[in-house]
């Protein structure tokens, strides 16, 4: 018995293309997609990191229910923040909050656990996680949304909700000592069009989709 | 491409938004009468004119209200509900 | 005829007949006035003149005859709607249609070219042999078609379309057709003129005069007119016209926009519609392909038109067609389409005494120019609402009793 449990919304699109895959927090997740992975990351590099644990929460009491679990809220609607155990904490609009916890986390277990008080009414999240990446990461950006993210200030850790390819997407933009990339999430059920188009314009770009072991740390 | 503000997330294109039209105060179901709720479902102020309208930018679930010039097509200002001075 | 147009040319008196009557000024009463001259204004106005003999008659119109929806729309004529209402009523039209260019000796350039209405759904499917059932027990050419049958009428399709709405099938109406917009306002234009009703241009009007719940005059830029009764007939002025005489209705005004592409070779022969892909196309007798999509998202009431459109629009035409994708588009626009809850028209007698509404009309009024006019100078005339249009009443939505025409224009809802 130990086959995944989980299965990411980006199965059945990636699975084609016949990946070298692992199994990450019981999600099968592709590890590499062949020895360019590494040429692919480094001008525009699509992965899926949908293994990741997340957790969504709303309301008027949304922020002190997170406070009394010991996870930090940014400040700002529309930002976000990295707290020391990895655990990323997107604070969305004035009172909604996601949370993704960082490899073995549990963050995310224990806000399933918590009975809702007053004011809290917690957000099933069923997401397609992608981390764009790769100096020419703003050119497929600009082919497929509407946003121009090189407006971002990357030390505000900031958050944008726009449309992408016509989908209602998350970005957060990461300042990195690599440079800068991106997270991106969309409702799961739109994320195989997602992630294929999004591969499609960075392979004119000289990208494409790449796996794990290929990001590295940038998954985290 | 046409640019709308949303209170939160911003000056975006107007393909982000969906338009829930024209604000409507709505009569008591339990005490108006039948012609007072037909009016409510059915009828609509058509003609042009600044109108105080619904819209919702999608990609946040923001919804907020627009005050539009429905002939020129211009936004004069949008807000959250209960946030109008 | 060159020796003809030479003749013209060197008259001083214009031998020519113009089209119409220009009239200096108003006179001080009529017995109908008639706002709005696109092709319902003008139709009710010749039906009323050689049905009713009522001949005393103005049609106002505040710009210049045809320049509304009449002249904007797709131009496209067919009877397969859904509710036995609907279908009786658009059936009458297309009848009316075919004799019209001997009617007018006006060439209307009538082409009956097939109509597909393609489904690429099961539920679409479904409604299409529902439309077909309706239309057949109404004696109406309807029938369900397999993809072949859509690939051998229009041999350049990607049937896939592009592999994500794969065509499972279509409604063909074998009636449909297109016609010159702008001729249809000019003969029946010509023809109520002939018949001594008078066309206004460039005359609006600025107020109703309502006495007792009973229409007494129409103030216009050009003075007052005296009279009882008033025909409607505005299209995306509707509102602004019923709030002069403080009628409250359903209608609310959308844009509704169109294109063409460059003239090309003839290779287009029939018409498609496609709720899915949100377009219509077909190809006009000057070989352009005149193309539309759905209503604009939101309320705007004037006329004005956007990129967004054309983009949205073209990328769901190289979806059917992948060929076109060097073709260039040439002109856009947009109409003030006045729709209604259940994209049924708004018709017949109101509130106030003598005021007749022609109106909810938003993206179907074109293939009905010719039953509208009858039927509106029928009412008009009798004061009671022809037999046709009954279920197309204003009070319907007071008593909840709505027509409920899902079938109306294909695309959009």
């Amino acid at each position: 018995m130990n086959a995944p449990i989980r299965i990411s919304p980006l199965f059945d699109v990636q699975a084609p293309l016949g990946p070298k895959w692992s199994h990450v927090d019981a999600m099968q997740t592709p590890a590499s997609f062949g020895s360019a992975d590494g040429a692919k990351l480094a001008l525009a590099g699509i992965g899926d990191v949908s293994f990741r644990r997340r957790a969504g929460v709303k309301g008027p009491g949304a922020a002190a229910a997170l406070a009394e679990l010991g996870i930090a809220t940014p400040e700002r609607p529309n930002s976000f923040l990295r707290m020391a155990c990895g655990t990323l904490v997107a604070r969305m609009g004035r009172t909604e909050f996601m949370v993704e916890d960082a490899a073995g986390g549990t963050r995310t277990a224990q806000m399933h656990a918590q009975t809702p008080g007053a004011g809290v009414y917690p957000v099933p999240r069923f997401d397609a996680a992608l981390v764009v990446t790769g100096e020419r990461a703003i050119e497929l950006f600009r082919q497929s949304c509407a946003f121009d993210f090189s407006s971002l200030v990357l030390p505000e850790q900031p958050l944008v909700m726009t449309s992408m390819v016509g989908v209602g997407v998350t970005v957060v933009a990461i300042d990195d000592p690599s440079g800068p990339y991106y997270r991106v999430w969309c409702d799961g059920t739109y994320g195989g069009y997602l992630w294929a188009t999004l591969v499609e314009v960075a392979s004119d770009l000289g990208g494409g989709a790449v796996g794990l072991e290929a990001l590295g740390r940038l998954a985290q | 491409m046409k640019l709308m503000t949303c209170p939160i997330n911003g000056s975006r294109p107007v393909s982000e938004f969906v338009y829930w039209g024209e604000i409507r105060p709505m009569p008591d179901a339990a005490t108006c009468s039948d012609d007072e709720w037909a009016d409510y479902v059915f009828n609509r102020n058509g003609a042009p004119g600044v109108k105080k309208e619904w819209w919702c930018h999608t990609p946040s679930n923001t919804w907020f209200i627009a005050e539009r010039d429905t002939e020129k097509d211009k936004v004069l200002r949008t807000y959250l509900h209960g946030e109008d001075e | 005829m060159p020796w003809r147009l030479l003749r013209f040319g060197l008259s001083k008196s214009h031998p020519e007949p113009r089209m119409f009557t220009a009239h200096d000024k108003l006179k001080p009463s009529y017995d109908v006035v008639i706002i709005g001259g696109g092709g319902h204004g003008l139709a009710s106005a010749y039906y009323l003149g050689r049905d009713h003999g009522i001949t005393n008659v103005a049609v106002l119109e505040k710009g210049y005859i045809g320049g509304g929806n009449t002249g904007r729309n797709t131009t496209i004529i067919r009877s397969n709607y859904l509710t036995p209402e609907g279908v009786k009523f658009y059936d009458k039209s297309v009848d009316l249609w075919k004799d019209l260019s001997e009617e007018f000796d006006l060439n209307l350039f009538y082409s009956t070219r097939g109509h597909f209405t393609l489904a690429h759904t099961d539920s679409a499917m479904r409604t299409m042999r529902w439309r077909a059932e309706v239309n057949k027990h109404y004696g109406i050419s309807s029938e369900v078609v397999g993809p072949e049958e859509v690939k051998r009428q229009a041999p350049q399709i990607d049937l896939s379309c592009g592999g994500h709405a794969p065509i499972m099938g279509a409604l063909y109406h074998a009636p449909g057709a297109v016609a010159r917009h702008d001729a249809v306002a000019w003969g029946y234009g010509r023809g109520a003129d002939q018949r001594g009703a008078e066309i206004h241009q460039q005359t609006a009007v600025t107020g109703i005069e309502v006495k007792g719940g009973k229409v007494v005059g129409v103030h216009t830029t050009k003075g007052f007119i005296s009279t009882n009764k008033v025909i409607c007939a505005v299209a995306g002025f509707t509102p602004r016209i019923t709030d002069m005489v403080g009628i409250k209705t359903p209608i609310f005004v959308h844009p509704l926009q169109a294109m063409v592409s460059e003239p090309m070779k003839p290779w287009l022969d029939t018409i498609l519609v496609s709720g899915s892909l949100h377009i219509y196309v077909s190809q006009s007798a000057r070989g352009e392909l005149v193309m539309g999509a759905s209503l604009d998202p939101y309320e705007v009431q004037s006329t004005r038109s956007t990129l967004d459109f054309p983009e949205g629009l073209a990328a769901h035409l190289l979806d059917m067609f992948p060929f076109l994708s060097h073709a260039k588009v040439v002109r856009q626009w947009a109409g003030m389409a006045d729709m209604t809850p259940d994209f049924a028209p708004i018709m017949g007698k109101t509130a106030i005494e003598g005021f007749y509404l022609d109106s909810g009309w938003g993206t179907w009024g074109f293939k009905a120019t010719p039953v509208c006019g009858k039927t509106m100078a029928w009412t008009v005339a009798n004061d009671t609402p022809h037999e046709l249009i009954t279920g197309f009443s204003l009070d319907r939505f007071r008593n909840y009793s709505l027509t409920g025409e899902k079938g109306a224009a294909s695309v959009g809802h």
